[in-house]
């Protein structure tokens, strides 16, 4: 994990789908942490400002759009004195605007390496999703928040029946089948479970795994590749192996002897970056290896077994 | 108080007044025009000192530029490396960039400005769309420094270039898979970054800060300057934060005589409810000046077409890909445009494709549906690719339309060949439908996308020429008369400021550009060519260029 940097989560969802209603659900919940939120739209409702002052919590409005016709300048100028501040919040939190894509904003977290991308909420209005996915304007943005997020949040399901709900859920698992749903009313999710989805978010969830392997509780979830090492690989081709890995391999590491010095190097990927290291510690027990985990139901093995199908043979 | 009241003697007033169309001379008094006509004429008046400053040159109305930004001013700090030729707001003419190797030697002269040997070197501008090479990459500006950051923006600010030294700054190296990071064949980042949230740690760390561009007095000193060398007397800055630090900027810069440009600024639609926008609309616009005007309010709806951005009815884009976006949700939009119109007040609204035209008509249509109001004169902005029968609705609904007349020059070759195909390309920016279905005509430059000037977007809607010289879609070209007015009397209406400015007549502000020659007598086809010596506002000469 990267230490220091600022956990961020992205609120993504259509307008009227509840993202004002949670974070306000959220910072009603008692709880210790120094919270500041960017808010990239607008709405009738706004952030109560008595949950803010209770909660120590920030908010920041911003202009939302494009970087072209400077309005892209109120986010910079915004995340900026966030992050430049003498002292920054434990959590950011961004309520993206109603048609903006999460990845422009999720991107920028996976980018800066002050800030660590804990999760993406996507809240769903479940009466009105369907009519929102076919809709000629905006079908194809609300479409993108949904496959651009970790965590579906099923609001409303009070307004529907259960055979809509059902329909509804197999919409929304056939236009991303990686992310959780929780099925709520009122924008309810515990405060923990927000908060933790950094913990339950599964690149996360992912690392603690590795860091325990063998682990076995999560089997069903997750999907472990595992490849053993026990020659030298020339470390040119190890990088054009873990280019542009897809991305259902949440997280890879392991020690790997370098051809051209002959010395033990250690591989790190997570969050679409890969770190080679030299190995400082002392002899891990592990041996020369690689282990990736991702979702279940992926054929991340396959996908990786093709990678490395030739990683110490002749270059084809 | 001493009578200021002077006549000034040119070659020929071009007045855009048909009570008196052309003159030879103009008397001013207390910065407003008093009269105009002959020397005799205006003698008629009293006995006034006569100012021959500028007897061999041409008056016209002091032209109004209807779509640009404050930032046109403030990019200047960076070096320009764009195709196109331009002035900067001091007059010093830079030559366009064609190649890689004319950058280098652009980037290698801006270098010897800088003091520290690890000052970071920012350009703008770049444009390779038009080069005939390979892409420029970080090996390219590596040459010209591995001691200080290099950054080549390029001319949309959706992407960058950047050295080596600068990729080390924020840590992107070949382990690195970001969306927007763009790798070499070994895998290693090129140095080109894509979209903002590449773009946004270089930019953190070098302190690159958009607002400033459009909001320090620095910034507004350099806009009037850009304005004065191309005969803008009047101008926009088209979406604004507005905060009350920007308006008391604003007030104290526009407040002085110094100043040769009224500002017409838009506040941002996008930072509040539709109520906090319709009231902070209302309370800016309490402060005023006479070369201050504050209150109409801007919406963004779609990106640009060059971008592949603009949202576009059926079939879409020729050849590239579709990235529709809306900058607004289209309720929103309804919700916004209802408010607004409801409490009085104006709303310019920016619409690239068609799509977007067509939304923003429906959300004007049920906005004045609902609340029926006379000369609200709100605006469609660029409006690029409507067709007739959206014309015909905005003629109906009165709305006005600004027209990114430019574009037929500058991009018309790619739009042909590339966005919209020969067919729709040719339909373009369509200033004659507009006039004939009876819709209020600006044409635009929303500099510093294209730089601000007036005449050459009123050339361009004349002879629609693009850049390889060829003609793109003649049935839409204007008449000289009708082109001098799209940048006169069409955007002083679109602002509310027709009964002020747009043309030089007894009661008027006394606000001329002053040309070398009379596009009466160079002829449309020229008309990019006449040479701007200065300009008059309120009746004050500005011409130290």
């Amino acid at each position: 994990m990267t230490g220091g940097a600022l956990p961020v989560s992205i609120i993504t969802g259509y307008l009227g789908a509840g993202k004002t209603t949670f974070i306000n659900q959220l910072l009603s919940n008692p709880n210790e942490l120094a919270i500041t939120i960017l808010v990239n739209d607008f709405g009738s409702i706004s952030i109560d400002d008595a949950l803010i002052k209770s909660q120590s919590a920030d908010t920041i409005t911003l202009a939302n759009g494009c970087i072209c016709c400077t309005l892209g300048s109120s986010l910079v100028t915004t995340l900026c004195s966030v992050l430049d501040a003498p002292r920054r919040p434990d959590w950011l939190i961004i309520e993206a605007s109603g048609v903006a894509e999460p990845a422009k904003l999720y991107n920028i977290a996976k980018a800066e390496p002050d800030l660590s991308l804990e999760n993406v909420i996507c809240l769903v209005d479940c009466a009105t999703i369907s009519d929102w996915l076919s809709d000629h304007d905006v079908g194809s943005v609300v479409a993108r928040q949904v496959q651009q997020s970790d965590l579906l949040l099923l609001n409303k399901c009070d307004l529907v029946d259960e055979v809509k709900q059902s329909s509804v859920t197999a919409l929304l698992q056939q236009q991303n089948p990686k992310a959780q749903l929780f099925p709520t009313v009122d924008s309810k999710l515990p405060f923990e479970v927000a908060r933790q989805s950094s913990c339950l978010s599964k690149e996360n969830l992912a690392q603690a795994m590795l860091e325990s392997i063998p682990g076995q509780s999560h089997d069903r979830e997750f999907e472990r590749w595992t490849l053993e090492l026990t020659g030298v690989i020339e470390e040119k081709r190890l990088r054009k192996a873990l280019r542009h890995l897809d991305s259902c391999v949440h997280r890879l590491k392991g020690l790997v002897r370098l051809e051209h010095c002959n010395e033990i190097a250690q591989v790190q990927y997570a969050g679409g970056r890969l770190k080679i290291t030299p190995y400082q510690g002392s002899d891990s027990g592990l041996g020369e290896a690689l282990v990736a985990i991702g979702p279940a139901g992926h054929d991340m093995a396959t996908h990786l077994d093709q990678r490395f199908s030739n990683i110490s043979g002749p270059e084809r | 108080m001493t009578d200021d009241a002077r006549i000034l003697s040119a070659r020929r007033v071009v007045t855009m007044n048909p009570s008196m169309p052309f003159a030879t001379h103009v008397l001013v008094r207390d910065g407003r025009v008093l009269a105009t006509g002959s020397l005799e004429e205006v003698s008629n008046w009293g006995d006034f000192p006569i100012d021959d400053t500028f007897g061999d040159s041409i008056f016209l109305p002091g032209f109004v530029e209807g779509h640009s930004h404050m930032m046109a001013g403030g990019i200047w700090r960076y070096t320009y490396v764009g195709f196109h030729d331009r002035e900067d707001p001091n007059g010093k003419h830079w030559r366009g960039i064609y190649n890689i190797k004319d950058l280098a030697i652009r980037l290698a002269e801006s270098e010897k400005a800088l003091a520290g040997s690890d000052d970071p070197l920012i350009c703008w501008g770049f444009d390779p769309i038009f080069f005939n090479e390979k892409r420029l990459n970080r090996h390219d500006l590596d040459r010209v420094s591995s001691t200080r950051p290099i950054v080549v923006w390029h001319s949309n600010f959706h992407l960058m270039t950047v050295n080596s030294v600068a990729l080390a700054m924020v840590g992107y190296d070949p382990g690195t898979n970001i969306e927007g990071v763009l790798l070499d064949d070994d895998g290693s980042p090129n140095g080109e970054l894509q979209e903002l949230a590449a773009m946004f740690p270089l930019m953190r760390r070098l302190k690159i800060n958009l607002r400033e561009f459009g909001n320090s007095a620095q910034s507004i000193e350099a806009y009037g300057r850009v304005a004065r060398r191309c005969g803008v007397t009047t101008a926009t800055d088209l979406f604004s934060d507005l905060l009350d630090e920007d308006i008391r900027q604003l007030n104290e810069a526009t407040l002085s005589d110094e100043y040769p440009l009224r500002l017409v600024p838009a506040l941002s639609g996008h930072s509040g409810t539709p109520d906090d926008i319709a009231q902070r609309a209302k309370e800016i616009s309490a402060t005023r000046n006479d070369k201050l005007r504050l209150g109409l309010v801007k919406l963004m709806t779609d990106g640009s077409i060059q971008g592949f951005t603009a949202q576009l009815k059926w079939p879409g884009y020729y050849r590239g890909p579709n990235h529709g976006i809306w900058n607004i949700a289209p309720e929103a939009l309804f919700d916004l445009v209802g408010t607004l119109n409801r409490e009085g007040l104006q709303v310019h609204v920016h619409v690239n494709g068609d799509a977007a035209s067509e939304l923003a008509i429906k959300a004007f249509k049920k906005a004045l549906t609902h609340h029926p109001r006379p000369d609200h004169r709100h605006t469609l902005q660029h409006c690029q690719m409507a067709d007739r029968s959206q014309f015909h609705q905005m003629a109906a609904l009165r709305l006005g339309v600004n027209l990114f007349a430019n574009h037929i020059f500058f991009f018309g070759d790619q739009h042909r060949d590339i966005t919209m195909g020969p067919e729709r390309a040719s339909r373009m920016d369509a200033c004659r439908t507009a006039l004939d279905e009876g819709v209020n005509l600006s044409i635009h430059s929303d500099a510093p996308v294209t730089p601000m000037g007036p005449l050459t977007v009123a050339w361009c809607a004349a002879n629609r020429l693009t850049g390889s010289g060829q003609v793109l879609g003649p049935m839409e070209c204007i008449t000289l008369d009708e082109a001098m007015r799209a940048i006169t009397l069409g955007p002083a209406r679109s602002l509310h400021l027709d009964h002020e400015i747009g043309s030089i007549e007894s009661g008027k502000r006394a606000d001329f550009a002053i040309l070398d020659a009379d596009p009466y007598e160079v002829g449309a086809a020229e008309l990019n060519k006449i040479n701007v010596i200065g300009t008059v506002v309120g009746g004050t000469a500005f011409t130290d260029l």
